[in-house]
């Protein structure tokens, strides 16, 4: 009798531990890299994307390439141009993580990632092998670096008039448009607000994602409308000692609905020189004089 | 009168005491900020509402803490004043945090630092609460000691408070702090989070105690730091969330 209340308990008290409250993965996630030419073949002077795919195993996410609270950014680059040109990756939209450490983006599941590579006008006809290489910080409970590379041919052909492939259809509508693409709709900077309004559509009021760029710290957007328009301010202000060298800009995202694929829209609006003294918070670090 | 026998007694005294485990490891050894007077019992709910929480600001003194390290040994900021301290926000099961040993990030900041303040402490703060503590405070020193950097003493902060006052985001997230107390740095330990600039990387911690020495501005003071997040206990006051949730009918 003893024996069994004593395992009883001993049981119950192990239950109760926070390791298995909180159960901690041990095993490294398998997020895997699929690439694929948008199209079979480019002419010479053509912008083709190159589609990466990661699949993000069940209950782990991977970041946007502005991570918010924590986690590091997702980047794809690819190896051994041979000439080409390569544009900056396109990052689908981003879902919203919230955490103890506060909000993240980023994405679950499985995410398209467009690589714009653009044909020189003189290149050869002929196929060229490229090397897209991924890296990513993968996190549930605890986090994993990731690296891989996968080897894609993309053919060149003055005569080509390939269609491109079905999936870039779906990808390209994950990726955000233009803000100044959405009709009605307006941007203004002013000296400590960036607003944004436009006509509201059937999805509701947007959300907003900020983009951190160095030396900007954009507060909490202040979202309102009524039934017919939006109104979206967000107030910034300027460090410039550390911008890390880059221009001010205000940087993100204005979402609408919730899935992947509905619309949202980017915008980076430079701060002009004329703003830049308004908005701009004077050295916090400067020693006193002796 | 006796109404339970003494395995009934033993059984009972065991379940009470697994109820109460998580709550004895919760608590982080942390000694509150002077205190404030507290206010009468009817005004208590408006000043919660109004009573601004402290966070550290680049440019301000630093808050104040008091925390154990891993061997029982209390630290307390205040201690410290009359030299630099650098405080790394620390999680071996981190990459990135194992990443800035393996690649001799801090070994650099340790000889660089020490060579300008020999007094100068650094300071690892680990805030994660995803694993009993036990396991915490073992893991943190088997990996210094793998490191052989053992010296460094890793502070305990479970219930992830002073991390908030601070306001630490990720693993590493790096704080330095001048010999008058004042946070002059916060943020990226380097500009290389792919490790893969060897020598051309730049080490702003080591940047911002060179330019606070030299008397010139330390610029940049903030850069958004790189690394997982801080595993913060669940249920906290943790930052507030940027942005809005999924768009919702006017």
């Amino acid at each position: 009798m003893q024996y069994i209340l004593a395992t009883l308990a001993a049981g119950f008290l192990m239950l109760t531990r926070p390791s298995f409250v909180q159960p901690v993965p041990s095993s490294v996630p398998d997020v895997r890299m699929t690439c694929q030419a948008g199209q079979a073949a480019a002419r010479p002077g053509e912008t083709l994307m190159v589609l990466c795919t990661l699949e993000i195993p069940e209950g782990f996410h991977i970041y946007w390439k502005s991570p918010g609270a924590g986690g590091t950014p997702t980047e794809i680059h690819v190896e051994e141009t041979h000439g080409l040109i390569i544009g900056d990756t396109l990052y689908p939209r981003p879902s919203t993580f919230d955490d103890p450490a506060g909000r993240s983006y980023g994405y679950k599941g499985r995410a398209h990632f467009l690589v714009p590579v653009t044909v020189p006008d003189e290149c050869p006809e002929g196929a060229l092998a490229i090397t897209m290489r991924a890296q990513w910080l993968a996190c549930r409970k605890a986090c994993w670096r990731g690296e891989t590379a996968r080897g894609i041919e993309l053919k060149v052909s003055k005569d080509t008039s390939e269609s491109p492939i079905s999936l870039l259809s779906y990808a390209t509508r994950c990726i955000p448009l233009p803000l100044a693409d959405r009709p009605g709709t307006s941007i203004s900077l002013a000296a400590t607000e960036v607003v944004i309004k436009g006509p509201l559509g059937d999805m509701g009021l947007p959300s907003f994602i900020p983009v951190e760029v160095p030396g900007v710290i954009l507060d909490e957007a202040r979202i309102s409308g009524d039934t017919s328009e939006f109104l979206v301010r967000i107030p910034y202000r300027l460090e410039p000692g550390n911008s890390l060298g880059g221009k001010p800009r205000i940087e993100g995202l204005l979402l609408f609905g919730d899935e992947r694929h509905d619309p949202s829209f980017a915008f980076s609006m430079p701060v002009p020189p004329a703003e830049q003294g308004a908005g701009r918070e004077g050295p916090v670090n400067r020693r006193s004089a002796p | 009168m006796n109404v339970l026998n003494p395995t009934m007694r033993l059984l009972v005294a065991t379940m009470l005491l697994a109820i109460g485990a998580p709550a004895m490891l919760a608590p982080a050894q942390v000694t509150p900020l002077p205190a404030k007077p507290s206010p009468p019992a009817q005004e208590e709910e408006k000043a919660d509402k109004e009573e601004k929480p402290v966070v550290a600001k680049v440019g301000k003194q630093a808050p104040n803490f008091a925390l154990k390290d891993t061997k029982g040994k209390a630290h307390q900021l205040s201690g410290y004043v009359g030299s630099y301290v650098v405080i790394e926000w620390f999680n071996p099961g981190c990459p990135y945090c194992r990443g800035i040993y393996d690649e001799g990030v801090v070994e650099d900041i340790q000889k660089k630092v020490r060579q300008i303040d020999p007094e100068f402490v650094y300071l690892a703060i680990n805030s994660t609460s995803n694993q009993p503590k036990e396991f915490i405070i073992t893991q943190s020193d088997e990996f210094l000691e793998k490191q052989e950097m053992s010296e460094i003493p890793v502070l305990l902060d479970y219930d992830g408070a002073v991390g908030r006052i601070y306001e630490a985001r990720t693993t590493p997230h790096m704080f330095v702090i001048d010999p008058e107390g004042k946070l002059i740095y916060a943020g990226a330990i380097t500009d290389d989070r792919n490790f893969d600039k060897n020598d051309k990387a730049t080490n702003y911690v080591i940047n911002a105690v060179r330019s606070s020495v030299s008397g010139t501005d330390v610029a940049p003071d903030t850069v958004r730091p790189w690394g997982c997040s801080v595993k913060y206990q669940d249920g906290g006051k943790g930052r507030k969330p940027r942005g809005r949730g999924p768009g919702r009918k006017p």
